[in-house]
């Protein structure tokens, strides 16, 4: 199908931006006061293209998504749910904590006027990098199998 | 125009029209304030964390739809975005929770902050 066709090539040329910006994430010396401010760029960054990767999968299979700039989370909240006999889960409990994690990060990233960029905090985050990103990785991969399935 | 339209008349419905929003928007900010409140007590009781909210949530008729909820933490040591997130998912509403320490209107929160604990 089309549809799918198209979902799939959006897949790739997003995959390999988030790849490349994880490398980034991981590879940011936090002890520096000023990489501080890229490192919060990038993972900023990268939720910003995972939501839109998310986005699309949702608009692919599901028509109701316009209330979903209010409250963010309920995009991670619908992609770690199985939708019967339209789509398996995209996200597992994992990748979804670890999703939820950075885009309160974002939030708090876009929002605060004043933020004072921990080391600690950010060290956090980086390690969640370390650890998660192989197994959201797995979970989009698994997906995009399913997404190649429907598009033949 | 065929007729003279009535533009007092439009007022009035108007303004009614906003009243009637201000009050249930009141009602959902009184409503959120307690589960809000009734939350971070689960969060916290028995710790020595304090608590504060500042921001639309204590301001009656300020609290809108797509507000956050602005959460002040004292004596925090925890991850403060394991926090955001599982407050978030108590309250199914966008939170931003700030530390005392770091914060640049301690001040502001002392004197203005809702003390929940």
């Amino acid at each position: 199908m089309e549809k799918y066709a198209i979902l799939l090539g959006y897949f790739d040329k997003q995959w390999l931006l988030l790849k490349k910006l994880n490398i980034q994430i991981i590879s940011v010396d936090l002890s520096s006061y000023e990489l501080r401010y890229v490192f919060a760029l990038k993972v900023q960054q990268f939720y910003t293209a995972t939501e839109d990767l998310m986005k699309q999968i949702a608009k692919g299979f599901e028509n109701h998504i316009q209330d979903l700039s209010a409250f963010h989370k309920e995009l991670l909240i619908r992609l770690n749910t199985e939708v019967p006999q339209i789509r398996p889960q995209v996200l597992s409990t994992n990748s979804f904590l670890f999703l939820d994690k950075v885009r309160a990060f974002r939030h708090f990233i876009r929002h605060a006027y004043d933020c004072e960029l921990l080391e600690k905090e950010l060290t956090t985050i980086q390690n969640q990098f370390k650890s998660h990103f192989e197994v959201l990785e797995k979970d989009f991969m698994q997906f995009r199998l399913f997404v190649e399935d429907l598009s033949r | 125009m065929d007729k003279q339209f009535d533009t007092n008349e439009a007022k009035k419905f108007q303004e009614r029209n906003e009243a009637f929003e201000k009050d249930e928007r009141e009602n959902q900010r009184i409503a959120t304030l307690s589960i809000v409140v009734e939350s971070l007590k689960k969060l916290f009781l028995n710790t020595d964390v304090e608590v504060f909210l500042v921001g639309s949530i204590t301001q009656p008729y300020m609290f809108y739809p797509h507000s956050d909820v602005d959460v002040v933490v004292k004596k925090f040591a925890g991850d403060r975005f394991d926090l955001w997130t599982q407050l978030e998912t108590m309250i199914r509403r966008n939170v931003e929770i700030i530390i005392f320490e770091n914060c640049h209107f301690q001040e502001h929160v002392l004197k203005t902050g809702y003390k929940v604990l």
